[in-house]
């Protein structure tokens, strides 16, 4: 238990540093509620977070942020191994739709609401992320 | 192929790893230098030559043969014509997958395998055989000459801003006005001026001539002739601004890989300026950087620019092509088979592949992926290593046969290298 704690706490300290500027101004929806904080930091920085030492499942998060018509991360790759579970976790200060390519997936995104959408790499190559209103690129996976 | 033509393209195949991009370009390095110091002193590829094949140039010349050839590809043309005026506004009209994958990639391989097929099938020749001539104008073959395939490579530059700048190009609206602008300046061209404004203007047919040059067959006095490929390139003509549409194809090519590369489109997508304004810039500035390059080097040789001279480019557009494309050409080749059976979205199956599911097994292996992909870029780089010493012993004085090739040497194996680093894709 101590250990999870551990991991919890760093996890959010973390998501302090890297994110308090980003999530401390917004509306309602920065005040989400953290499902389960030790595999999934609310971290708003456009790096990966990957918990190495939390026991649970660990599942790689994808912090993608819409605002004022930009996009973070800004076209950057994201490495995943074949079968490896993900989360895309979106806010955004408008409505639009993130894209996923090659997995047909199209995520309606609320202003002000942050969304998670968890999905598995089940295939090999590298696919586009990609917001609609403006078309920007927000990510790449690839999946080896 | 970047932009989000959405089920078009929606999957690129993995960064080319690191060590097989230094393996590449080492193995460039020792077959440039392997074929200056090792391979033939006189120039080999002079004229024309090869097997005869008569019976072959009678079955292909035959009326029957060549009505055929043309009506098949006419009713493609139709075909997709009428998915491009009447079908839906969607993913599943085969019409994007028509030009950005059958045509723009397919013409490849159609033509190395084939030859000029494509100017024989061409639909917009038909279509210019069909409307009456005005013949108000009748050009010299001076005139032609002059022209040579310089339009083309403007055409061609339009096609490439199409494909890589051009917002909304998965939409039928705007795939519309690029269709009638095409026509209207083919067809309606050779209704004016006769049916050579084609073979001058037409990009896909300029960019599949170009192509061809690079197949086994080449007719001589009108029989068609089983060749080396090498000597087919180096001994075919080359219309006027040859040279600058194989240095548009090389750019176009790799313009469209290095808008994949991350700080390309970080850099776009934080810019202030439009990105069509930077997408532009870029085309432009990638094709004029091969032609540069390429001048500069044929300036440092004794041949100096010519059209003939960027025969050594032909293999190296091709290995370009064929290890940036082919999973394109495999996957998205046969989602436009299969949309094919159903033009207008009516649930109809004419070809019966309606049913059929993309076979995405290529997937299971992008290790063999990365491996055809290098030796494509490899083989490029060694045919046309092969087809620059040729051409340049055939100017370059004996005691200077060395040192006079360098040049154009150090040139392709630049060129190998950019394309080995695009693939990896920083």
């Amino acid at each position: 238990m101590r250990r999870y704690l551990t991991v919890a706490v760093l996890a959010l300290a973390l998501a302090g540093c890297a994110g308090a500027p980003a999530a401390s101004p917004s509306g309602p929806g920065s005040t989400a509620p953290l499902a389960t904080p030790a595999s999934l930091p609310a971290s708003s920085s456009p790096t990966l977070s990957t918990p190495s030492t939390a026991p649970t499942p660990s599942v790689r998060t994808i912090t993608i942020e819409l605002a004022n018509g930009k996009v973070s991360p800004n076209g950057s790759r994201v490495n995943l191994a074949k079968g490896e579970p993900f989360v895309l976790d979106i806010t955004s200060d408008r409505n639009d739709e993130v894209h996923v390519h090659g997995f047909d997936k199209e995520i309606a995104v609320k202003a002000g609401k942050r969304v998670k959408v968890e999905m598995t790499a089940d295939r090999t190559g590298r696919y586009e992320v990609e917001s609609h209103h403006p078309e920007m690129l927000i990510v790449v996976l690839q999946i080896r | 192929m970047i932009l989000p033509l959405h089920g078009l393209g929606s999957r690129q195949d993995l960064p080319l790893p690191f060590e097989f991009v230094l393996l590449g370009a080492a193995l460039a390095l020792v077959v440039s230098f392997a074929v200056l110091v090792a391979a033939w002193r006189r120039p080999r590829f002079t004229r024309p030559a090869g097997r005869p094949l008569p019976g072959l140039t009678r079955v292909v010349d035959a009326p029957a043969a060549r009505a055929g050839v043309r009506l098949l590809a006419l009713a493609l043309y139709a075909w997709m014509a009428l998915a491009l005026w009447f079908g839906q506004d969607r993913v599943t009209n085969p019409v994007f997958g028509f030009v950005f994958v059958w045509l723009w990639v397919g013409l490849v391989p159609l033509s190395l395998l084939f030859g000029p097929l494509w100017r024989r099938a061409n639909p917009l020749r038909t279509l210019a055989r069909l409307v009456p001539r005005t013949s108000a104008r009748t050009l010299s073959d001076d005139a032609w000459g002059r022209i040579g395939v310089l339009p083309g490579m403007v055409t061609l530059l339009g096609f490439a801003w199409l494909e890589l700048v051009q917002p909304d190009n998965n939409t039928l609206a705007v795939l519309r006005w690029w269709a009638v602008a095409w026509v209207l300046i083919v067809v309606g061209g050779a209704v004016l001026f006769g049916e050579r404004w084609v073979g001058a203007t037409d990009p896909f047919e300029v960019f599949a001539e170009r192509i061809a040059t690079l197949s086994p067959w080449q007719r001589i006095d009108g029989v068609i002739h089983l060749t080396n490929p090498l000597r087919h390139a180096t001994t075919a003509p080359a219309p006027r601004g040859a040279a600058w549409v194989n240095c548009t194809l090389l750019g176009i090519t790799a313009y469209d890989s290095f808008t994949n590369t991350t700080g390309w489109v970080g850099w776009v997508q934080s810019s202030e300026l439009p990105r069509e304004l930077w997408g532009t810039a870029g085309l432009l500035a990638m094709t004029l950087l091969v032609a540069g390059t390429f001048a500069l080097a044929a300036r440092a040789t004794a041949a100096g620019w010519s059209d003939a001279a960027a025969a050594s480019l032909v293999p190296i557009v091709v290995g370009y092509s064929a290890a940036h494309y082919l999973s394109l050409l495999v996957i998205e080749g046969q989602r436009t088979a299969i949309l094919a059976s159903d033009p207008l979205g009516l649930g109809w199956n004419v070809f019966g592949t309606a049913e059929l599911g993309v076979n995405t097994g290529i997937f299971d292996y992008p290790e063999v992926v990365a491996v055809i992909q290098l030796a494509a870029i490899v083989v490029g780089h060694l045919l046309g290593v092969l087809i620059a010493h040729d051409a340049s012993l055939a100017v370059l004085r004996e005691r200077r046969v060395v040192i006079g090739q360098l040049p154009m040497l150090v040139l392709m194996i630049g060129y190998t290298c950019a394309g080995l680093l695009l693939l990896f894709s920083p």
